[in-house]
């Protein structure tokens, strides 16, 4: 999202903004999890305003809503992945999902374009930042920016790059879990698009962690580092 | 890290406690969302006041209001299965249909009048719609009372913004002030209230 873009999300939240740059701010800001946040967070502001002038409405108001209730169907739900509490419901039409098994992100390189990144089980970049559980930590490090945001319930790390250069033929972005006992352990791989972008949600293991690293490894991935980490955060 | 903070902080917000009210919104919103009609009327009695008050607010013309708030309802119903606790609370949902549904209305109905006074149709209003306008949205304590965190300039631009229903470019030209203006003071102004609600760092 551009600057500018980024500075509505106050205006946009109190339907301020006339119907053309409405349409345009809602067209950007689901991409971007930050001002997903911001406009959430205005419109309960928003709510507390309304709150300030709550007048009763006249009393046939409430029989003339419950029967136009009665005759009214009800848009099906979203389906979305429920964070916590067994058994979850995992669809999307025509795919199956062992619920048993950590979903693996799906990572489509097409022309040296990373594209997709959603897992097999549905989740995208969206539901893992915004868990109610999730922490979303800044590595600090070399030519760049990585952001990672984890969510344990769901069991899946959102990975948001940006200005990351090429790591080189055969080579990868790895994501490491770093402990507290400093052991490290794999999370999964990420390579930037042209842009140098990354943008990619990971199946992970249920685990506890401390923080993250980030090396170059051969895009098969490893067991362990085998170059120095080049990003890293403490969550 | 700032840039973080609104994620982390909307977590304040979709876990509530001690809000017993807002919890049973919603409840009663989530099991409404399943077909449950008593659910419903239950999710009505705990905010009609909310969203009729502020279409009151907006649109002004009671009978309008009245309207309004029915088809605001119809459409939180219809919409009820796709609310998701986990993102918002279910008061700033329904707030925000509320509002939006209000904010629409007035703007066909303006309209469909600056139609009908451009073709002659129709005169002109005899008194002036500005200043009353801004009077009208300031005069109630109750307003005055939410908003006495903001600076008076915040507080009109949030105001005529958020009770008028007006864009920001008609807030410009009714204050008189550049756009760009009244853009930084509704951010200013909610950022503040923000911290008012202790929903930033």
């Amino acid at each position: 999202m551009t600057g500018a873009l980024h500075h509505l999300s106050a205006v946009y939240a109190l339907d301020a903004l006339d119907t053309a740059e409405r349409d345009e701010f809602e067209a950007h800001y689901p991409t971007c999890e930050i001002c997903v946040a911001d406009v959430a967070l205005d419109r309960e502001v928003a709510a507390r305003l309304a709150e300030a002038v709550a007048i009763a409405p006249p009393e046939w108001v409430r029989s003339a809503v419950l029967t136009g209730v009665a005759q009214t169907r009800q848009l099906p739900p979203i389906v979305r992945p429920r964070a916590g509490g067994s058994p979850r419901r995992w669809t999307r039409p025509g795919m199956r999902v062992s619920l048993a098994a950590v979903a693996a992100a799906i990572l489509v390189v097409v022309g040296g374009v990373a594209v997709a990144i959603r897992s097999a089980s549905g989740i995208d970049v969206d539901d893992v930042v915004a868990a109610p559980d999730a922490s979303i930590t800044e590595l600090d490090g070399g030519d760049g920016s990585v952001r990672v945001a984890w969510s344990p319930e769901l069991d899946h790390v959102a990975v948001l790059g940006s200005d990351l250069g090429d790591p080189g033929p055969g080579l990868a972005y790895a994501l490491w879990f770093v402990d507290t006992d400093g052991s490290v352990a794999p999370a999964g791989l990420f390579t930037p698009d042209d842009d140098g972008m990354v943008r990619l949600v990971i199946g992970v293991d249920d685990r506890a962690t401390a923080g993250w690293g980030v090396t170059i490894e051969p895009a098969t991935g490893s067991d362990q580092p085998t170059t120095p980490i080049i990003f890293s955060g403490e969550i | 890290m700032s840039d973080v903070n609104p994620i982390r902080r909307l977590r304040l917000v979709t876990s509530p406690s001690g809000d017993d009210v807002g919890e049973a919104i919603d409840g009663a919103l989530t099991r409404a969302g399943r077909g449950d009609e008593a659910a419903f009327a239950e999710f009505y009695d705990l905010t009609s006041a909310l969203v009729y008050g502020i279409v009151v607010k907006v649109v002004r013309n009671p009978a309008i209001a009245e309207e309004v708030t029915q088809d605001i309802y119809l459409e939180l119903w219809r919409l009820a299965p796709r609310f998701d606790s986990g993102r918002g609370s279910g008061k700033s949902w329904t707030c925000t249909v509320a509002h939006r549904r209000a904010v629409d209305r007035v703007r066909s109905e303006q309209s469909r009048h600056d139609r009908e006074v451009a073709e002659g149709r129709k005169s002109e209003p005899v008194f002036d719609q500005v200043s009353e306008t801004v009077i009208d949205d300031l005069d109630r304590a109750e307003v005055s009372a939410s908003l006495d965190c903001l600076s008076p300039t915040q507080k009109e631009a949030v105001s005529l913004a958020y009770y008028g229903g007006h864009t920001y470019r008609e807030v410009a030209s009714l204050l008189d002030v550049p756009e760009g203006t009244v853009k930084t003071r509704i951010r200013n102004g909610l950022i503040r209230l923000r911290d008012e609600m202790g929903l930033s760092s």
